[in-house]
């Protein structure tokens, strides 16, 4: 069912409340999404959450604000490297020093973690403290999957979706790599996020208003979830030109396709009442009209 | 990292094995492409199959000569012969136009998926 419901909304002024009300439904239990297109750090042109987006840029991965962007524990005993005991340590790698150290490694040697920790599905924040890298290329790893490449001494940050429960750590990502790494951390990022791997299949992002537009060919950003959202959910949209709609009554099992061109985005696992609905439309309208 | 956006439109008999090169060439952000189906009517068997979007400018010079594909496919360790290339690009239509504005320009029309 299409509410269509339109503009005629009277926007509190407080515009931090709004968003602390549906922080509110969320953390009393409501499971779903909650894209805010404007938020800083939170849309990425790239799944793997390396660069923000820009206007024109594509979008791989928003981060869900349904579980306020918290993190979990940390997934690495010894982030630091001072344990070389708690390491499955590849040919070509040495933890020593408080460093992880490749000597001429090549890809496919790997420093991880013994056991396999991770979730098929989530996705985890990665910080990785490169002091040294004279040659070759390195990158985080989570759950079997390689974050982007790193070139050059510094400090990176990704957010990696685990495709297997194990594998979990850093590697050497060509020929001939030596350098040094002074740490590494991996924590899930909670929440229901948006992602898209493949580059053509990503929507762009626009802004007045911020929004992800999607080309009605390929376009998907794609959710996952640990549990179906079940037959009576609601989703709710700013979709530029036509307003705020909220589709009730829609059925969500494990996965959710977005491919409608909107700026802030909301999916809950249930009806909404009334007054909830009132805040759902005052929200949307509110982040869907921003300059 | 510079992006250029390319509408690319394959025959449905080189789809797959250029779906698999992609994926090859250009890791995770070039797999999962040529998914969507293509025909002149909507509807019966995929003819074409599309992919649409930004992809990175090194990616795009290497769908733009078939020298290029066959020497970028062997720096992957691919094997591949220039025949091949030649002929994966002919069945290719590749483009900057919009989506849609491809499609009209080759009589093709998303094919309807049952529901």
């Amino acid at each position: 069912m299409n509410l269509g419901i339109g503009l005629a909304v009277t926007i509190p002024r407080r515009s931090g409340s709004l968003a602390s009300q549906v922080a509110a439904l969320f953390a009393a239990g409501m499971k779903g999404i909650w894209r805010e297109s404007s938020r800083a750090g939170a849309l990425f042109v790239e799944n793997t959450g390396v660069t923000p987006v820009s206007p024109g840029s594509t979008v791989g991965l928003v981060l869900s604000l349904d579980q306020g962007l918290t993190l979990g524990p940390e997934l690495i005993v010894d982030t630091e490297f001072d344990n070389p005991a708690a390491w499955s340590i590849g040919p070509n790698w040495t933890v020593t020093g408080g460093q992880a150290v490749a000597t001429a490694a090549t890809t496919g040697n790997n420093v991880q973690i013994a056991a396999g920790n991770t979730t098929i599905g989530s996705t985890y924040q990665t910080s990785i403290v490169v002091p040294e890298l004279s040659s070759g290329l390195l990158a985080a790893r989570v759950g079997s999957m390689y974050g982007p490449t790193i070139t050059a001494s510094g400090t990176y940050r990704a957010y990696l979706t685990a495709t297997s429960t194990i594998n979990t750590g850093l590697g050497a990502r060509s020929a001939g790599t030596t350098g040094k790494v002074d740490s590494l951390s991996v924590r899930e990022i909670l929440g229901n996020h948006q992602i898209q791997s493949t580059s053509t299949a990503r929507p762009l992002y626009q802004v007045a208003p911020p929004r992800a537009v999607f080309d009605g060919v390929d376009d998907v950003l794609n959710t996952t979830f640990s549990a179906a959202l079940g037959t009576n959910c609601t989703v709710g949209r700013y979709v530029p030109g036509t307003g705020v709609v909220i589709l009730t009554g829609q059925n969500i099992g494990t996965s959710f396709a977005d491919t409608v061109t909107s700026g802030p985005l909301l999916v809950a696992d249930r009806a909404l009442t009334a007054g909830e609905t009132a805040l759902w439309t005052a929200y949307l309208t509110q982040q869907g009209t921003l300059p | 990292m510079s992006y250029v956006h390319r509408t690319i439109v394959i025959t449905a008999a080189k789809a797959a094995r250029a779906a698999d090169l992609c994926a090859q060439l250009a890791g995770p952000p070039g797999s999962g492409m040529f998914t969507t189906a293509l025909n002149a009517t909507g509807t019966g068997t995929a003819t074409h199959y599309i992919s649409a979007g930004m992809i990175e400018e090194q990616f795009a010079a290497v769908l733009s000569d078939p020298g290029v594909m066959q020497g970028a496919c062997t720096s992957a360790g691919i094997s591949i012969t220039l025949a091949e290339c030649t002929a994966l690009l002919a069945a290719a239509d590749i483009s900057s136009e919009p989506p849609f504005v491809a499609l009209a320009r080759m009589g093709l029309m998303l094919k309807q998926e049952t529901i």
